[in-house]
């Protein structure tokens, strides 16, 4: 019996994987005969149900298989055009983060000290109670949402509509701002409209990949592994690795240029300046579909508490936008980026050259950037000026980190200035139409943002902030700067509400802890990176009395007196609130599809037109909201009568950089064995195992300048704070001269307390990527 | 996964040779790899140790299973 049930696994298992194949590869008859493929790839003893992956932002989808009320397999879903049946090795983890010995499971409330066991009742009323005494005494400010892109679209939803239709404060934001909000804001202020224009399908397309400052290979494995499929099958295509340090995404690559910290921008300025000096650029494109613009210059850091910044923009003409990059001669960027003049030469060739389709990609290398907006505007003016663009195998992509950093905080608009369907608090038609589905006054809705993330954590140290609520998210690992806002959590005053799977070190300094329910736990929707928005239905049942984020808020807000906000049925909720989230989408170019279309789909991309998604933006070929008569139209620009903005934007530096006390450049990411903060795959033992504690990669050269050995424990210091790490020479990942790269999952040596907290003044996205650290080497005792 | 076709057959003789994996299909320079192992741990080692062959291209999961078979049995 053993035998068999072993043998019928593994051939589900290759039959999995061979379903998983590339297309077009042809199987010999012997094995199509020895392993047919269609439905024996799933163990029909179990009950299968799809999700998308609870991981990154890529979306794939994943076959979840149930045995008595437990998950016990995953395969890829080969129906799923996103990964097409294969997972990344985080995909095979996923049973492992639902089962970790210490998951939480009863409410908690802190009680001299030390969180005890509640009931929910108990829990909900002083939770409810909290935030009514904050808003009665301190007024809606004084109150705080902070939530997650792994929200699931209805937890955002049911937050936000509390929030900003209900208690009428603007302080909801999302860990997203940590992560995608200068993707929001490059997209906005170049097209109109957030969300990228392509999709997936334009890697099977491209002739040339160029990565700025993205390790794929490792962050977005499946998504890498069409890269590779495709320039298997097309010899000329190339893959174009631009970083500040050789990750295994390098050793796939065709050309690996070598840059300094914050010189894409001058990179990027390098390749417009080559472009319009050979006569390459697209006249026709840019007279139909493209305005110039500047804005303000010496722009700031975000560093001061209440930094304030508004642009300023100001129209140009194309010849004065040619003047203003002639400064960045491959010569000069080769002093700035250190990558040699001729190679920035061959790179500019890649989006020069008419015949080279090309894809630009990029994650969190260019948006936690200090000047995150203007590198995005920086390389969609690469786009545009060769017309490179809206054509399939021709476009821009930010890649997310989140499953729902689209679906949830920039669709939803969980942020401080956000609406629904990228509609602002500001504009009085936009509290108008959110006011009349939410059936409440005009005057519910606060007209004046709130507080961005970063400045969030800061009022609440100050006290301005006085009852805060997270969800789904794990700040007092994430926020850069870390020490500050631990201790601004812990004051005598401050009230913060943790919503969490596992206790992590938020839910030590939270007053109250409320067990959630994850995933299949529950039905739910995430939207990924290509504008898919996929759904599920709950298969487990949560552990103890874990119940979901948008079940939680819903029950405070009802405590508090909104009631009427949220008369959705008890097994209908999830339901009801995406239709009604819905209505916000309807005809403005961001349509989702009913709720039934999503449980029959393996997702759709908006805009969900008559049940048909959309995948490729502002193209009439594909997207129906282009004018009749236009083959491309950026219609959401209407100050722009439908044009893409070439923005003006120049080289500044990074707010701290390496001198003589702090000589290198601190870059902190992620792992592959770990998903972020590590709350979830540090409970996964073979990968804790692989990757148990955080540790710093140095310059083999750099390290024998300074006496360091591989393995040697040594001293992180910026003018924040230290770290102790082991030293890791010729890992994985290569940090170039001058800069180390310590990631930032373990919660037992937290990087962000040596992070600076600098922000881009337009997104206000942090810059994780940059501040100056020593190296000090530790005596022998 | 996939591996660089001049070096495929050192990576098949390379997998081969692991204790629990078995080669179930090779379709142009794609394999299709089975790996049975006492436990999660041992399956990350196999799992690493595959994907740092010299001529591994990528690696991706397609199905995975967890059980207890002596239990079943």
């Amino acid at each position: 019996m053993t035998v068999s049930r072993r043998d019928f696994i593994k051939h589900c298992a290759a039959a999995a994987a061979v379903t998983s194949l590339p297309l077009g590869l042809s199987r010999s008859t012997e094995a199509a005969n020895a392993a047919p493929l269609t439905a024996t790839a799933l163990d029909a003893s179990l009950e299968w149900g799809k999700a998308p992956c609870r991981f990154c932002g890529t979306g794939c989808g994943v076959m979840v298989g149930v045995k008595d009320g437990k998950v016990v397999s995953v395969a890829g879903d080969e129906l799923n055009p996103v990964n097409k049946g294969l997972l990344c090795i985080k995909g095979y983890s996923l049973p492992g983060i639902l089962y970790g010995e210490d998951r939480l499971t009863t409410p908690q409330i802190r009680n001299n000290g030390k969180l005890k066991d509640a009931t929910w009742d108990e829990a909900l009323d002083l939770v409810a109670n909290k935030f009514k005494e904050s808003v009665d005494q301190h007024g809606p400010k004084s109150v705080a949402m902070y939530g997650s892109g792994q929200w699931t679209i209805t937890d955002g939803y049911a937050a936000l509509k509390w929030f900003k239709g209900g208690i009428g404060s603007n302080n909801v934001e999302a860990n997203a701002r940590l992560c995608m909000a200068s993707a929001v804001t490059g997209f906005i202020t170049t097209f109109g409209a957030d969300e990228p224009m392509g999709c997936y399908d334009d890697f099977e397309k491209a002739d040339a990949f160029v990565l700025w400052g993205n390790n794929m290979a490792e962050m977005h494995p499946v998504l890498f592994s069409r890269l590779l499929e495709r320039r298997r099958k097309a010899s000329w295509v190339k893959i174009h690795d631009m970083a500040t340090r050789r990750t295994p995404t390098t050793e796939w690559a065709d050309v690996h240029y070598s840059m300094e910290p914050q010189s894409d921008l001058a990179i990027a300025n390098a390749i417009a300046r080559i472009i319009i000096n050979t006569g390459r650029y697209d006249k026709k494109f840019i007279n139909e579909h493209t305005v110039f613009k500047s804005g303000k210059e010496n722009i700031g850091y975000g560093l001061e508490d209440n930094f304030n910044f508004k642009d300023a923009p100001k129209a140009m003409t194309f010849a004065e936008y040619s003047k203003y990059v002639q400064k960045y001669t491959p010569a000069h960027v080769e002093e700035i980026s250190g990558i040699p003049a001729a190679k920035i030469k061959q790179l500019a060739e890649v989006y020069a050259d008419k015949f080279t389709k090309v894809v630009s990609l990029w994650c969190m290398g260019m948006n936690q950037h200090n000047r995150g907006t203007w590198i995005n505007n920086l390389v969609y003016n690469l786009h545009l000026l060769t017309g490179k663009i809206c054509a399939p195998g021709n476009n821009p992509l930010s890649l997310t980190g989140q499953p729902s950093a689209c679906g949830t905080v920039r669709e939803v608009g969980t942020l401080a200035h956000r609406l629904p369907s990228d509609m602002v608090v500001m504009k009085p038609r936009h509290r108008e139409i959110a006011a009349n589905i939410w059936g409440v006054p005009i005057s519910n809705i606060n007209p004046k943002p709130g507080y961005n993330t970063v400045e969030m954590f800061r009022a609440f140290d100050r006290g301005d902030i006085k009852v805060m609520w997270t969800q789904t998210t794990n700040p007092m690992v994430s926020m850069p700067n870390l020490i500050r806002y631990r201790e601004g959590a812990q004051k005598d005053g401050r009230f913060l509400v943790v919503s969490e799977i596992y206790p992590t070190p938020t839910t030590e300094v939270a007053d109250v802890v409320l067990p959630a329910a994850m995933w299949v736990e529950r039905e739910g929707m995430f939207g990924n990176t290509e504008r898919r928005t996929q759904q599920w239905n709950k298969l487990v049942d949560p552990p103890g009395e874990a119940k979901s984020d948008a079940w939680q808020t819903i029950e405070v807000a009802k405590r508090m007196g909104y009631a009427d906000l949220f008369k959705y049925g008890e097994q209908t909720y999830e339901r009801e609130l995406f239709e009604e989230y819905r209505q916000f989408t309807l005809g403005t170019g961001h349509d989702l599809g009913t709720y039934d279309q999503y449980i029959a789909a393996r997702g759709l991309r908006w805009p969900v037109v008559d049940g048909k998604e959309t995948p490729w933006r502002y193209t009439s070929k594909y997207d129906p909201y282009v004018t009749k008569g236009k083959k491309i139209e950026f219609y959401s620009n209407k100050k722009t009568g439908g044009k893409a903005v070439v923005w003006a934007r120049p080289y500044e530096p990074a707010p701290e950089v390496p001198d003589n006390e702090f000589p290198f450049w601190l870059c902190t990411g992620r792992v592959l064995e770990h998903w972020h903060t590590g709350s979830m795959t540090r409970r996964v033992p073979h990968l804790h195992r692989a990757v148990p504690e955080a540790y710093v990669e140095m310059n083999a050269k750099d390290a024998a300048d300074n006496g360091i050995q591989d393995g040697e424990k040594v001293r992180v210091k910026s003018r924040r704070g230290e770290l102790e790490l082991k030293v890791v020479l010729n890992g994985k990942g290569k940090p170039r001269r001058g800069s180390v790269f310590v990631p930032f999952f373990d919660e037992g040596k937290l990087i962000n307390e040596v992070t600076l907290d600098s922000y881009c003044p337009i997104s206000k996205e942090p810059d994780y990527k940059k501040c100056a650290v020593k190296i000090e080497k530790l005596k022998a005792i | 996964m996939q591996a660089d076709p001049p070096r495929l057959e050192s990576v098949k003789q390379n997998i081969e040779q692991q204790i629990g994996a078995e080669i179930a299909e090779v379709v142009e320079n794609f394999l299709v790899v089975v790996l049975e192992t006492d436990d999660d741990r041992q399956m990350k080692e196999r799992f690493d140790a595959i994907v740092n062959l010299p001529g591994v291209i990528s690696a991706n999961l397609a199905y995975y299973n967890t059980e207890d078979l002596a239990k079943n049995s």
